[in-house]
């Protein structure tokens, strides 16, 4: 009887996990370069023992659910057009990479500003760096930033820099770090002709319509393991005013 | 169950969202008014496991862990400086600036402003002015008896005196560049100030390369497109709707379990 609270008990947990990811999701479903979340669940076997009797070789064992873990679903939101001179959505795999105080992170926010020295810099105010991992410097003077069919920034025809798109060989290295940055300690590749889009952001992959079902699926299946708490529960007070009468 | 912090973040988030978005509409019909954009950063992440944990007796190890975001912040509130449609009126003194560059206008207090709307106007003592009675730089003064009036497309204002065959050169008008024109910060009236964000401007005249070139008798009305703000306001409202709807859902979550008859 035990077992069976322990059981609903272990799903409720992980379902309360589970809402407050799909949560994350939903509030940055405007949220641009943002990449979803998805939880994953694993059964866990636990033991009972001392178990053994009539018909019963071993110990029992009772399986509880647990969240192994969350992956990131790193699929390619849409295209939305800002006009933006310094606007920049990656069409395919790969990520900018911004040299913030805390070292490299990438991102695939390539919502990009000029500071007040010139240097192209993201949301936050980290240098933005080019394929060979050096800031990138604009001079005003020269004219509006026109990116290239072959991936390269140039003010009135003359090159001032490539943006640099990075890979990995396995996406799952990357760790969030917030603010639509990701940490890594692995060495990102230097993608091989990126194709990049000016005047762009990607919006976020959040699928707002299916969080939505999501968070109802969640919401049902916690219900149900309440349920199975009222249920057992209510099925050892009845073995308790059952066997007191008989008694 | 972090769920309801979170989905409030989502709804704050879409109210700023909202706001931007009214107050590009609000502006749809004034003159050199550049649409602004919200736009939204996740912020951090907790990490319940860390990736890299044994997972199990035999060893095993985690792959990614389990992280769970705690919901959305206004990144920035960008302003889009592209060039709004520049539409004809035919009055002398309005001048619209075709490409990069922005007017710089002395405010009464001595102070610069910078300002795109170029529907200027004479003073009674004859200064170029803006609609507001802020003299334009670099300070051009016409003559009372200037009959005619023709600003060229480097910003060089002529006039023709009553009763005199040649042209007479008044001045030329002047543009400023910044590094980050979007991190200008504005103050009503159609004016931006320079910040620390926006660097120092780079004083230049009409037509030399990166400055843009003076249309007289135009103005540039706003870069506002209705249909797209109208979408981003239906978009915004939906997105602030599930984020209420998150809420409820946690709220009824938790009181499964309040309720459970025990």
């Amino acid at each position: 009887m035990e077992n069976a609270i322990t059981a609903a008990l272990s799903n409720q947990i992980v379902l309360a996990r589970a809402l407050d990811i799909t949560a994350n999701n939903i509030a940055n479903q405007t949220t641009v370069g943002f990449k979803s979340e998805k939880a994953r669940f694993s059964e866990y076997l636990a033991t009972i023992p001392g178990n053994a009797g009539p018909g019963n070789a071993g110990d029992d064992t009772v399986s509880l659910v647990y969240d192994l873990d969350s992956y990131t679903d790193f699929s390619t939101g849409g295209l939305q057009q800002t006009h933006a001179d310094l606007d920049f959505a990656i069409d395919g795999q790969g990520f900018f990479a911004v040299d913030t105080p805390q070292g490299i992170r990438y991102t695939r926010d390539g919502h990009f500003e000029l500071n007040a020295f010139g240097d192209l810099v993201d949301r936050n105010g980290s240098p933005v760096l080019d394929d060979a991992g050096a800031p990138i410097f604009v001079d005003p003077e020269l004219g509006p930033v026109i990116l290239s069919p072959e991936g390269e920034l140039q003010q009135t025809g003359t090159p001032i820099a490539r943006l640099g798109v990075f890979t990995f060989f396995d996406q799952s290295v990357l760790q969030r770090a917030g603010f639509g940055q990701f940490a890594t300690d692995e060495i990102a590749q230097p993608a091989l002709n990126p194709r990049i889009r000016q005047g762009f952001v990607e919006t976020s992959n959040v699928a707002p319509v299916a969080s939505m079902t999501e968070m109802i699926e969640i919401m049902r299946a916690y219900e149900s393991a309440a349920q199975i708490l009222e249920t057992a529960s209510e099925l050892s007070r009845n073995a308790v005013q059952t066997l007191t009468q008989a008694a | 169950m972090s769920a309801l912090n979170t989905a409030a973040t989502g709804m704050l988030a879409q109210q700023r969202n909202v706001e931007v978005i009214s107050n590009n509409i609000a502006n749809l019909n004034t003159v050199g008014f550049k649409r602004q954009r919200a736009e939204f950063q996740d912020l951090l992440y907790q990490t319940l496991e860390r990736p890299g944990a044994i997972s199990s007796e035999t060893g095993t190890t985690v792959p990614n862990g389990v992280q769970i975001g705690t919901g959305v912040k206004t990144g920035s509130v960008y302003r889009i400086v592209e060039q709004g449609n520049v539409t004809a009126t035919g009055n002398d003194f309005d001048i619209a600036v075709s490409g990069r560059g922005l007017f710089r206008v002395f405010l009464l207090d001595g102070a610069e402003a910078y300002t795109r709307a170029g529907n200027f106007a004479v003073s009674a003592d004859g200064r170029i002015v803006t609609e507001d009675g802020n003299e334009v730089a670099p300070g051009i003064i016409v003559p009372e008896d200037a009959v005619d009036i023709s600003i060229s497309r480097d910003g060089t204002v002529e006039a023709r005196i009553a009763g005199r065959q040649d042209l007479e050169t008044l001045g030329r008008l002047e543009l400023v560049t910044f590094f980050n024109e979007s991190g200008l910060e504005a103050i009503g009236d159609n004016l931006l100030l320079e910040t620390a964000a926006s660097g120092e401007p780079l004083i230049g005249n009409p037509g030399e390369v990166g400055f843009g070139e003076i249309l007289q008798g135009f103005i540039e009305t706003s870069n506002v497109d209705p249909v797209q703000e109208i979408t981003a306001l239906i978009a915004a409202q939906r997105a602030y709707e599930m984020n209420a709807r998150v809420i409820e859902t946690a709220d009824e979550m938790l009181s499964v379990n309040a309720n459970l008859q025990g």
